[in-house]
């Protein structure tokens, strides 16, 4: 059989998947640098603002004080910074081919620095993806690649700053498929895994490949547990379903003032969380340390109840008063501390032997996750990377599964959803696939 | 293009790693201050703030172990042991040949009575690897290993250890007199009397090691050798001196001592017979049956040594001799000999029967 010499066309067609492989790789680094570089920044600034060790009149003041400054950025400078990022990032991909105005990232990085950082309670993930998704979207501009292409390179951007926000390279990569992209089939599967390896071995090189967690291993002690799993999942169903109608609807509130008020719901939401904070300072920013606590065993359940509403209500005011940030950080807290609680009543009261509450902690993140976040099949391996414990897998699958159904019967329009449909953007991208 | 990129992405790195490395620092230096915080407060036995001071700088440096055992030791002490105990497991499969976790863990179990789980750390932590000073580090932990074992009375195994530990034993008498006083509170007297007389080699008139070598000479019944040690010290301490007090009690009487008369040999019987009566009766064990069979014994006894001629003496003195020790063996347990008197005429029976310390 004679062998055929590719035509000019496939030549050409040949070197611009190469040139786009290494564009995805060099996407991928610079997504996850930006993601790191972002995380940094806040611990940074957390520090400056409130020292090692805040006294109750700095927790009541810096908040409203920087949002006041904030407030101004938002609602004169960024716009587009305001919320979480994903969904943004959604429409830009599926709506406006790919299109992300180059301020956004730099708005977004500077204004979710000093949301997150003067101790609103809300996420670094979200943000992290829009950064990572503008920049993509700016390569591609800047490179002049056709529009079709320009589109394909935000999920690869979303998915490398995901991966370098969590160390979780796999999550990044269904995150971008379930969420960002709605096809779980993509042909841009190759990419997003190309550019969240990258960017997780950049991340790694830079801060280390030590888990988000630390947690003891734990495991299923008998299969009646599985009850009390169902049992957190179809609760955790039902505080997803609260949180987002009360954000969606405080939301909708703040969105009924004024629009010249707008410059200053962001200090309004400051003076809510100040107060918050003399009294729970837990709940400030991302509150990873909380999470590990709980889920190493180290609160008691009236500590847990009470961090669990407090850091729902304080995400609901920091979320719907116009804030930069996301929610994936606050949902995996307030699942820890739900988890926790239920886990802390199950050991006292089941019949039969059950694991430490920190398991259900554990599993709490996902169902909380799956439930307001609606990506089933991410929640359930972030929690497996974050944790990089594999023993809870089963009983994680059987109550995210409880919640994401519970949460899709009661609450139909998904977050980022509605979010985008309150901002006007009636025609959003179409639904995740179940 | 992608080379500028490129070039880019390399500013970036070099950025992103510098301010990483600067809130590594700003995080490290703020968990320093945090532990000694907790230190302070655990100082002023302000737990609780020691505890939420060490869970701070374990969680902002968790590179340093330090942290997370004092956190660890500082839950234990505000009686979170199960926390505690989940930390240190925690530390220990981390670095199982790190013995400070297994320490730990060890005194933990301890005060739980949870001894097999308190003896396996105690190993652990005793074969893990200590640094600097191996060797007096081990010694160390033996004892308090082999103090722990003596306490729960597994006598055994203390000897076990004991052993272990006469061998190593530098020639420094306080140590050498550290385990004498241990192999004689686990039973082993010859052993205890061999390191005793070591330590009275290098210091003569180590107070402590008279004592503890004339104790074990006692035990093996060895009066005259416990006479001419207590004899020997030039500056008696209280506990020479209650020795020496117990010694000549018993010299004074034994009945079955040789070379005393007819008459004091039955005035040492009838006390010693008159002592057993008072102690059977004043003695309430659980089961009075042996104890009344006993008393009802000793007052045959003495109601037999009013009629006795010179030559059956010797014989009642045998007989009463023996009733202390089965009275001892009785009611020894429940009513211990505390007074010098006591202990004496313990000591007495004893001495004829072959055993055991007063």
């Amino acid at each position: 059989m004679s062998e055929r010499r590719p035509t000019p066309f496939q030549q050409l067609r040949l070197r611009e998947n190469q040139l786009f492989l290494a564009l995805t790789v060099v996407t991928g680094v610079l997504a996850g640098l930006s993601a790191v570089l972002f995380a940094v920044t806040i611990e940074l600034t957390t520090r400056a603002f409130f020292g090692r060790d805040p006294s109750d009149l700095r927790l009541l003041l810096t908040p409203v004080t920087v949002s006041v400054f904030t407030g101004l950025l938002l609602a004169r400078v960024f716009p587009d910074a305001r919320g979480s990022g994903v969904p943004q990032t959604k429409l830009a991909f599926h709506r406006f081919d790919g299109g992300i105005p180059s301020r956004v990232p730099l708005g977004k990085f500077l204004t979710a620095v000093l949301c997150i950082s003067s101790g609103h309670s809300i996420g670094r993930e979200g943000p992290s993806v829009q950064i990572g998704a503008g920049l993509a979207s700016s390569i591609g501009r800047w490179l002049r690649l056709p529009p079709e292409r320009a589109r394909e390179l935000i999920p690869v951007g979303a998915a490398g700053a995901l991966a370098a926000a969590f160390n979780t390279p796999i999550s990044a990569v269904l995150f971008a498929l379930e969420e960002i992209i709605g096809d779980m089939n993509a042909p841009l599967l190759g990419s997003t895994v190309v550019a969240s390896v990258a960017s997780v071995v950049v991340a790694r090189s830079i801060l280390g490949n030590e888990p988000l967690f630390h947690v003891p291993a734990y495991e299923l002690q008998h299969p009646a547990e599985l009850l009390a799993y169902a049992f957190l999942g179809v609760v955790g169903g039902l505080i997803s379903v609260g949180f987002c109608r009360g954000l969606l609807r405080l939301r909708q509130g703040f969105l009924g003032l004024p629009p010249r008020s707008r410059v200053l719901h962001p200090a309004l939401g400051g003076v809510v969380i100040g107060i918050v904070l003399t009294g729970v300072p837990e709940v400030m920013g991302v509150g990873y340390e909380s999470v590990d606590l709980a889920l190493n065993g180290g609160l008691l359940f009236p500590t847990l109840v009470l961090l669990c509403v407090a850091k729902i209500g304080a995400t609901i005011v920091s979320y719907a008063s116009g804030n930069a940030g996301g929610v994936f950080a606050p949902s995996l807290y307030i699942g820890a501390m739900a988890g926790g609680a239920i886990g802390t009543a199950v050991q006292m009261f089941a019949p039969f032997p059950t694991a430490a509450p920190g398991a259900y902690a554990l599993v709490g993140m996902g169902v909380l996750f799956a439930g307001i976040v609606r990506a089933p099949m991410t929640s359930v391996f972030m929690i497996f990377e974050i944790t990089q414990d594999y023993q809870i897998l089963v009983p994680l699958m059987v109550a995210n599964l409880l919640s994401f159904v519970i949460s899709r019967r009661y609450q139909p329009t998904p977050l980022y959803q509605a979010l985008l449909e309150q901002d006007g953007s009636a025609a959003g991208p179409a639904p995740s696939p179940p | 293009m992608l080379i500028t990129l490129c070039v880019i992405a390399a500013a970036g790195f070099l950025l992103t790693r510098a301010a990483a490395r600067a809130a590594e620092l700003q995080k490290a230096a703020d968990a320093d201050t945090w532990f000694r915080a907790g230190a302070r407060a655990l100082d002023e036995a302000r737990l609780p703030a020691a505890v939420s001071a060490f869970r701070r700088a374990s969680s902002m440096d968790r590179g340093r172990r330090e942290y997370r055992l004092e956190l660890a030791r500082a839950l234990a002490m505000d009686g979170q042991d199960e926390a505690a105990r989940a930390l240190l497991t925690q530390l220990r499969a981390e670095a199982p040949e790190d013995p400070a976790p297994n320490l730990a863990l060890a005194r933990l179990e301890a005060r739980h009575a949870r001894v097999p789980d308190a003896v396996a750390s105690y190993r652990r932590a005793l074969y893990g690897s200590w640094q600097p000073n191996q060797l007096e580090e081990r010694q160390r932990l033996r004892v308090e290993l082999i103090r722990y074992l003596l306490q729960r009375k597994m006598h055994d195994r203390a000897l076990a250890e004991l052993l272990v530990l006469a061998t190593d034993v530098p020639e420094v008498p306080e140590k050498q007199i550290e385990a004498a006083e241990l192999l004689l509170d686990a039973g082993d007297a010859a052993r205890a009397r061999a390191l005793f007389v070591r330590a009275l080699r290098i210091e003569g008139q180590n107070t402590r090691a008279i004592a503890g070598a004339a104790r074990a000479a006692l035990d093996m019944g060895d009066f005259a050798a416990a006479s001419r040690l207590l004899r020997a010290a030039e500056t008696p301490t209280a506990d020479i001196t209650e020795l020496r007090t117990l010694v000549d009690l018993v010299h004074a009487s034994d009945p079955l001592a040789t070379r005393i008369s007819a008459a004091e040999r039955r005035r040492r019987i009838a006390a010693a017979l008159s002592w057993a009566a008072d102690h059977a009766g004043a003695c309430q064990p659980p089961d009075s049956t042996a104890a009344a069979a006993l008393l009802a014994e000793v007052q045959s006894l003495q109601l037999s040594l009013q009629t006795l001629s010179s030559e059956d003496l010797l014989g009642a003195a045998d007989s009463a001799v023996l009733t202390i020790g089965r009275l001892d063996d009785t009611l020894g347990a429940v009513c211990p000999a505390r007074e010098p008197v006591d202990r004496a005429w313990v000591l007495v029976a004893r001495r004829h029967d072959g055993a055991g310390s007063a």
